[in-house]
């Protein structure tokens, strides 16, 4: 990004703002849906219940994180660092 | 009542269905589904492109297919929820012929007349036999009679009902075990409970669910996620340097929202209650069905749902003074005439100790049981008698009949007794021979059942009035979990408040006016068709077939509602992972070609590739409506391996088979251009 100058008044309060949508509001929402899940009804434990100990659930999650990220954020890399990637590798080889 | 009939569905049926389908393509009615809203959008919009394209003369191909496939899922998705609602009409209309096999012999002035039960109008006179059903709900204005009332009361012994007294009315359904009475109908055709249930199904006017309505908002705020990731990629592509197609765009979004869940969701929803309408249970909301899902504590009744509502010869218990045989024997020929549950188990115990049933001889005289005597028998032509009956009626029979008692009666009459069972005792016209004892039988395959439930960690609780020793064995036998004996009605009420206080969510079969509280208390209240209305009004499910049994598949259908939607959700978000690595290569390769090395699939073109993902994207919805209509099949396996299961089929499978699918598609689609 060479061509960016960093020291103007739209760079620097852009920036600015996308630092705090970007980082307080994923911190934000996840303990107002936390803060939900408080108020609701705690079922006690039961021989039905889905032990959290488990490989299974374990995996389960990681997998689930995963997904929803990729999805999330794929297109901008593969257009950004991705595609970035591939082009100077493209010319490395090239050369 | 048989539903094979509505199992397959007609070709008219399916015509109606699409044709549905295409009423339901209003904006105002899409709105519902925010999911499909936004295709359906995509579809006007990409409609719309193709237009301007074919005005400004430039190649609008691919705009039309793209509007079309669009168009396609928007039906597709709309033509599921049809094919249910269809179903769940073919079903009501199934009720309601069943409910009118039965038969009345009305009265009008002198003559008699047979007419089917749902002719029957208020007011009406109904003759009633022994051994015949009552045909509706009544007051008995002529005659006594014995009613076995099992199925409403939960009450094993059969029960006088009498005209005049306060205990005159009678319940349509049960079953009428001597005497002969008149009644008259108390309720128009149409007016029933059973009715009015099935009004209800036919009017399908269906609210979200709570969880239907969790699941939304969360599919809402994915489709929300990727509007917005769509929308800011042409202001990055063009940063870049870059530009996109519109019509790319428009087909990248829609892959990549999660169609194929959004698109089943109602019929999912709708298919929840039709299963619980084929197990004959009537849910009076689709909420109902899935709260059913979550049940943790099942209150269950001992008669009728654990043991037989009927009680059953367990035990020949002969006195000291008689010999077994003679004695066996006595007890099957007095109850050779017996049509009772109880006196036909009877001549099957003798059967399985060895005693076959005697051919009764024509002139032989068969005394009835009659309310008033309390016991019955035969008479034979060599003036020898046999008969058996309660112990205090026998008692007087005895000693009308000079015979003594022996000292050992009372003793095994108490025994019985203890043991939570009826005993009966049977006597020659020499002797008084010995005792039957009467108890419950738990039903087959009821211990089954509840460690299945057990498994899927539901607890069962038995209350009953008998007590603590009688209560004790019984649940010994079936295997529940909990016991409360010499229950009073008050007492469930009490019990379903505790378990709640803990959280848990509880269940119960009811089916007396005492139970209406419970009723209304418990998560799930199942109301039984024959009892009474106050219990019916209380509950929020009805079981048409009086079976209190029915209150595990209730809990098994629920689970598989729940179970059903997960699995389908966890299966659309899977497939966008396979989506992406189709579409994304094919959008960006024409700006930045050398993202093309991303198409690990080698799909032929980009053009081809984005039609491939769009059509398996609208074809998986149709491909799924039978799986959301009879639901994924649920076994009593710990939540751990359920979970596991179904993410390997779910999951795994749902980020695999779009790959195979798509390329197939891709290879068929490029060798047409």
């Amino acid at each position: 990004m060479a061509g960016l100058k960093n020291d103007t008044p739209w760079w620097n309060l852009s920036a600015a703002f996308m630092i705090l949508l970007g980082r307080y509001l994923p911190l934000v929402i996840p303990l107002m849906i936390a803060g939900l899940m408080a108020k609701k009804r705690v079922t006690p434990a039961s021989s039905g219940g889905l032990t959290l100990e488990t490989p299974t659930f374990c995996v389960t999650l990681i997998a689930v994180i995963l997904v929803i990220n990729v999805l999330s954020f794929l297109p901008a890399a593969v257009i950004g660092p991705i595609g970035e990637a591939l082009q100077l590798s493209a010319v490395h080889v090239g050369n | 009542m048989k539903n094979q009939t509505v199992q397959t569905m007609t070709m008219s049926e399916l015509r109606q269905a699409s044709v549905d389908s295409l009423k339901k393509l209003s904006l105002l009615k899409m709105a519902s589904s925010p999911v499909m809203f936004i295709v359906w959008v995509g579809t006007l919009l990409s409609a719309a492109m193709t237009l301007y394209q074919a005005v400004q003369d430039k190649p609008y191909a691919m705009a039309l297919i793209t509007t079309i496939i669009l168009f396609l899922t928007v039906w597709f998705s709309n033509l599921a929820e049809s094919v249910a609602e269809a179903k769940s009409r073919g079903q009501a209309s199934s009720l309601r012929s069943a409910k009118q096999s039965l038969k009345a012999c009305r009265i009008k002035g002198e003559s008699e007349s047979w007419v089917a039960a749902a002719d029957l109008i208020k007011g009406d006179r109904v003759k009633v036999r022994a051994g015949e059903y009552i045909p509706a709900d009544g007051d008995i204005i002529v005659g006594v009679a014995t009613v076995n009332e099992s199925a409403v009361t939960g009450e094993s012994a059969a029960v006088l009902r009498e005209s005049g007294t306060d205990h005159s009315s009678v319940i349509g359904g049960t079953k009428l075990l001597s005497g002969e009475v008149v009644l008259e109908v108390a309720n128009d055709p149409g007016n029933s409970f059973l009715d009015r249930m099935i009004g209800l199904v036919e009017g399908a006017q269906r609210q979200k669910t709570p969880n239907e309505t969790a699941l939304t908002v969360l599919l809402s705020s994915l489709s929300a996620v990727f509007l917005l990731i769509v929308m800011t990629l042409p202001a990055m592509a063009h940063f870049m340097g870059a530009s996109l197609d519109d019509t790319m765009l428009i087909a990248l979004l829609v892959c990549l929202i999660p169609t194929t869940i959004g698109g089943l969701l109602p019929a999912i929803g709708i298919a929840g209650m039709n299963r619980a309408l084929k197990a004959n249970v009537v849910a009076k909301s689709g909420k109902a069905v899935e709260v059913a899902g979550d049940i943790d504590t099942l209150l269950l009744d001992k008669t009728g749902t654990i043991t037989f509502g009927d009680r059953q010869a367990t035990e020949f218990l002969v006195s000291k003074d008689a010999d077994s045989i003679e004695m066996i024997k006595a007890a099957v020929w007095s109850s050779l005439d017996d049509p009772t549950p109880e006196g036909k188990s009877v001549v099957l115990l003798a059967e399985n100790k060895g005693i076959d049933k005697p051919e009764a001889p024509a002139d032989a005289e068969f005394i009835p049981f009659s309310p008033k005597t309390r016991i019955s028998g035969v008479q034979l032509v060599d003036g020898s008698l046999m008969m058996k009956g309660a112990s205090d009626s026998m008692k007087t029979w005895a000693r009308d009949h000079q015979l003594s008692w022996p000292d050992d009666m009372d003793g095994l009459v108490r025994k019985v007794a203890k043991q939570g069972g009826t005993p009966l005792v049977v006597a020659s016209n020499t002797a008084v021979l010995g005792v039957i004892a009467l108890s419950d039988v738990v039903k087959p395959g009821v211990a089954e059942r509840f460690a299945q439930l057990r498994a899927l960690g539901v607890r069962t609780v038995m209350v009953t009035g008998d007590n603590p020793v009688t209560a004790g064995v019984i649940a010994a036998q079936a295997g529940v979990d909990d016991f409360i004996a010499e229950a009073k009605p008050e007492d469930k009420l009490a019990l379903i408040r505790e378990e709640q206080a803990k959280g848990r969510l509880v269940a119960m079969v009811g089916e007396g006016t005492n139970d209406a509280p419970a009723l209304a208390q418990a998560d799930i209240g199942l109301a039984m068709n024959s009892g009474t209305q106050a219990a019916k009004e209380a509950g929020n499910m009805v079981d048409l077939d009086s079976d209190p049994a029915k209150l595990l598949s209730v809990v098994e259908i629920g689970k598989q509602l729940l179970i059903t939607r997960g699995a389908l959700t966890t299966f659309s978000l899977a497939n966008d992972v396979a989506k992406y690595f189709v579409i994304l290569p094919a959008i960006f390769v024409t700006a930045i070609p050398i993202i093309g090395t991303l198409n690990v699939m080698h799909l032929h073109s980009p053009q081809s590739a984005v039609i491939a993902a769009l059509i398996f994207n609208a074809l998986i919805i149709p491909a799924l409506i039978p799986l959301a209509l009879k639901g994924v099949k649920v076994r009593a396996i710990t939540a751990e391996k359920l979970l596991r299961n179904n993410m390997l089929v779910y999951g795994l499978g749902g980020v695999l088979l779009p790959f195979i699918s798509i390329k197939i598609l891709d290879v068929i689609i490029s060798s047409f251009f």
